[in-house]
């Protein structure tokens, strides 16, 4: 349901990213892993429309998404979990759920409850600033916003960066029961091992272009991961 | 030495602050969402007291109500013409194009005051009313300035309530705290934008009625009306904190309050120097707090290097 | 070589310019000569804020200030002794019993406008942004209050009169070219450099140990000084002044000049300059009827409306300004156009 096709993203006259191509079909889960500054983020920006790409397309249930803002690609059923989190620390947690709605009437608080299954503690501090929770609470924030739109296809920018183990395991979890409930996933990821053991499929991206596909079972393999990043 | 100024003096201070408050939102507003300053708000408001001035045998509910409709119409026209195109400029473009804007208006109400032989002292019924008098326990008060700050209260109440309580307030304020996050979850930037729009186009048609209601004895329609309050509530806003709505608000109310309290100490301390020591003041509060008096902490629009 | 070339272009262009505008103002009747003059004045004027505005990316609104007392203390010292005792009788004696030639005056003026701005630029260069922008308006509100009430140094809320007319074409044109030449070096120099680096990425400036208060510090004062001499060149075109004139009207019309010129390049400021007081001589003089082939006959009070109109217009739909913040550069021949570094057109920035 996600088609990139000789994607080229370009910061000025640098290429970010070239010739990326990629699908994910309804109801998988796809990584895509790589060193610093590889392009990842690029690529999801460019996929959310938030930046141009000056090659190739991106297409959504078959549909290019060619110069789409970012607030039609988001009500076409793709959701981004961004990097950083991104929330908004001086509203409650209730109202940052709310914003994923972004006016979507129908089913309002059936979605915020849902959102609230699946990460309890939301529940508990959902009157409370959003700034106080923590950094493993208010990544579980960030991907319960997206949750609350009831996508079709969630993309996640990072959702591990500077959590502590024990909440990094607690991400994955809530990963897995995402994608039990039929959502697609684009998952970015700096944790190589993780992203490879739990995706249908996960592609190195090196230096802005895609240099390999690993699949679960190469998650043991570390020295394969090394040399796809490695890889020149 | 505020008590001897009497009580008509601190009310019609408190009446002027409550009105630059609710200029202060109109600006802190459009502010939040497009980063613009908008010089051109003086004008808006001239333009609903021109509206005023021309409609002034009509009942008063008809004149106010068209003075509303031209002020948001205006409003609507200046962001499809003048912000959008402009949305990602530097402040110095955006400043200087809302200036030459400003400018433009006024020159076109010049020549508007010209053909129609100085709108200059208009006199509406309903005003005269409003500028008697009623007695509370032994004071005279003019019904005016109680209308003024009951109307401020009730519309900064209700503006609250529009942002806290409904969606598109919702929306606004995310909008206004990290555009791009926003927009990423679907909030639709040109209705935030709009939204903001028309409801400091309808604070800035407030203003016009305010500050036509108050002044007396009859109002006084000119061209520069309003530009000069425009620059002191600017510097109110950005002292008070331009970076949320209620230090803007407060700013604004501080110095029209102030301003209000100076006008009226002036003939009797006579310094004319006075300016120079307010705006020392306010020289030394930047440098002090550069993000604004009432903001804390936070990092905000300004920095110091 | 080549780059050599363009370099002295960004400096000879301006210059020529300058140059031919001086040129036809001595051709010209005597009604409108003044245009051509006052125009200079206004490059030498919006030159000396870009200097500050242009390279530091901070917006100031006090430059008059360095203007209003550049001009008055040109004005005062070299008004004649016998109307100075006779009309400023509350100055100080030392102002009161001398006066000066022209050139010191000039001089006075600039280094009183640099002394100045070091002054206030010490606390006022830590702040940016709209911070920045209000402290310099409250700047120029002090000035003007000062300028307009204490009688010690000034002719105070009166107009200073009988100030010997001496700019001329030639010192106006000189004017010009003197504060031309002055950016131009002063973007150039190392200085200038840093200044600039601070514009860009403030954060990566300081990382690589660029003193930003410093650097704005010095840009305010050399734009202080300009800004005075460009004052000095404005009295002695005027013959008078008044605290009004370098007040507000005159603050937003040389800042919408920079803007509509392009605010990062001193080309920008000297065509921005000269396109608008052209304009608005041009439209001043079409409100009295104005022959171009048929008569064009503005109504009275339109001038500001079409100036303003064609200001909101040219931003609006080109924001970068009328040279798009890019310096003066000749056209490059096709065929080298995309061949080496060398052959495309540089932005002021580079090294």
């Amino acid at each position: 349901m996600l088609e990139l096709e000789g994607l080229e993203v370009r910061y000025g006259t640098v290429p970010a990213i070239r010739d990326v191509s990629l699908h994910v079909e309804r109801g998988e889960m796809v990584g895509v892993i790589g060193p610093n500054g590889a392009g990842k983020s690029t690529t999801l920006h460019a996929i959310m429309g938030v930046l141009p790409w000056h090659a190739g397309d991106i297409r959504v249930n078959g549909r290019s998404v060619r110069g789409r803002p970012p607030e039609a690609i988001s009500r076409a059923g793709v959701a981004l979990v961004p990097e950083g989190r991104r929330i908004f620390g001086d509203f409650t947690v209730e109202e940052n759920l709310r914003l994923g709605l972004a006016g979507r009437k129908r089913n309002g608080s059936a979605r915020l409850a849902q959102a609230y299954e699946l990460f309890p503690v939301l529940r508990d501090f959902r009157r409370r600033s959003a700034g106080l929770l923590s950094g493993g609470q208010q990544q579980q924030l960030a991907i319960g916003r997206a949750l609350v739109a009831d996508p079709e296809l969630l993309l996640l920018d990072e959702p591990s960066l500077g959590l502590a183990p024990l909440a990094v395991d607690g991400v994955f979890e809530a990963l897995r029961s995402i994608r039990e409930r039929g959502v697609t996933i684009l998952l970015v990821e700096q944790r190589a091992v993780h992203t490879v053991a739990l995706c249908d499929r996960t592609h190195v991206l090196v230096a802005g272009e895609l240099r390999m596909t690993l699949e679960p079972k190469d998650a043991a393999d570390k020295d394969k991961i090394v040399a796809a990043y490695l890889s020149a | 030495m505020i008590a001897s100024l009497g009580f008509q003096t601190v009310t019609d201070a408190v009446a002027l602050g409550a009105i630059y408050a609710l200029m202060a939102v109109g600006i802190g507003l459009v502010f939040g969402v497009l980063r613009l300053v908008n010089f051109a708000y003086g004008q808006l408001i001239m333009a609903g007291a021109y509206t005023l001035a021309f409609t002034s045998s009509w009942p008063a509910g008809g004149s106010i109500a068209l003075c509303v409709g031209v002020v948001v119409t205006l409003s609507l026209l200046m962001e499809l013409f003048v912000f959008r195109p402009l949305r990602n400029q530097s402040q110095a473009v955006m400043l200087v194009t809302t200036f030459a804007i400003a400018f433009l208006l006024q020159a076109v109400a010049q020549i508007v005051d010209l053909r129609n032989d100085q709108l200059g002292e208009v006199v509406f019924s309903w005003i005269t009313t409003l500028n008697q008098s009623i007695t509370i326990g032994g004071v005279d008060i003019r019904k005016v300035t109680i209308v003024a700050v009951v109307v401020a209260i009730v519309a900064l109440l209700l503006i609250t309530l529009l942002l806290n309580k409904t969606t598109i307030g919702l929306h606004t304020r995310a909008a206004a705290s990290d555009f791009r996050t926003a927009r990423l979850l679907g909030v639709r930037a040109n209705r935030v934008i709009t939204f903001a729009v028309v409801l400091s186009g309808v604070l800035a048609a407030a203003v016009a009625v305010l500050f036509v209601a108050g002044t007396d004895p009859g109002p006084l329609v000119t061209p520069d009306f309003a530009l000069r309050q425009t620059i002191v509530v600017l510097v109110g806003v950005v002292v008070g904190g331009i970076d949320r709505l209620w230090t803007a608000t407060l700013g604004g109310f501080a110095i029209g309050f102030a301003s209000g309290i100076i006008n009226a100490l002036l003939p009797t301390e006579n310094s004319v120097y006075l300016p120079s020591v307010l705006f020392g003041l306010v020289i030394v509060v930047l440098l002090l707090r550069p993000a604004g008096l009432f903001a804390w902490g936070r990092r905000g629009q300004v920095e110091r290097v | 070589m080549r780059r050599h070339l363009e370099t002295a272009l960004q400096l000879l262009g301006p210059v020529v310019v300058v140059v031919a505008v001086g040129a036809v103002s001595t051709t010209a009747s005597p009604a409108n000569k003044i245009y051509f003059l006052n125009a200079l004045v206004y490059v030498a004027m919006v030159v000396a804020i870009y200097v500050f505005v242009g390279n530091s990316g901070v917006l100031s609104f006090g430059q008059m200030s360095f203007v209003a007392v550049g001009a008055f203390a040109a004005g005062v010292v070299t008004v004649p002794l016998v109307s100075k005792k006779g009309v400023l009788t509350d100055l100080f004696p030392l102002l009161r019993d001398h006066t000066i030639g022209n050139i010191w005056s000039l001089l006075l003026a600039a280094a009183l406008g640099g002394l100045f701005a070091f002054i206030v630029g010490l606390p006022l260069m830590r702040l940016s942004g709209l911070a920045a922008g209000i402290a310099t308006f409250a700047l120029l509100e002090i000035t003007h209050n000062i300028l307009q009430q204490w009688t010690k140094i000034g002719p105070g809320a009166t107009t200073l009169s009988l100030v010997p007319e001496t700019t001329g074409a030639l010192q106006a044109t000189l004017g010009a070219i003197v504060a031309i030449a002055a950016a131009f070096l002063y973007q150039r120099s190392r200085l200038g450099r840093q200044l600039r680096a601070t514009r860009e990425d403030p954060a990566a400036a300081r990382g690589i140990g660029i003193h930003i208060h410093r650097q704005r510090l010095w840009a305010f004062t050399l734009s202080g000084a300009m800004a005075g001499f460009a004052g000095a060149l404005f009295v002695h075109l005027l013959g008078s002044i008044t605290t009004e004139q370098v007040y507000l009207e005159l603050t937003f019309l040389t800042l919408a000049m920079l803007v509509f010129g392009g605010i990062g390049s001193l080309w920008g400021a000297v065509v921005g300059a000269l396109v608008i007081s052209g304009l608005d001589s041009f439209l001043g003089q079409a409100e009295q009827g104005v022959d171009l082939g048929f008569t064009l006959d503005l109504p009275t009070g339109t001038r500001l409306v079409f100036l303003a109109a064609i200001m909101a217009l040219v931003l609006i739909l080109r924001p970068s300004g009328l040279t798009g913040g890019r310096e003066f550069s000749l056209p490059v021949p096709k065929r080298r156009a995309r061949s080496g570094p060398g052959s495309r057109p540089r932005p002021a920035e580079s090294p």
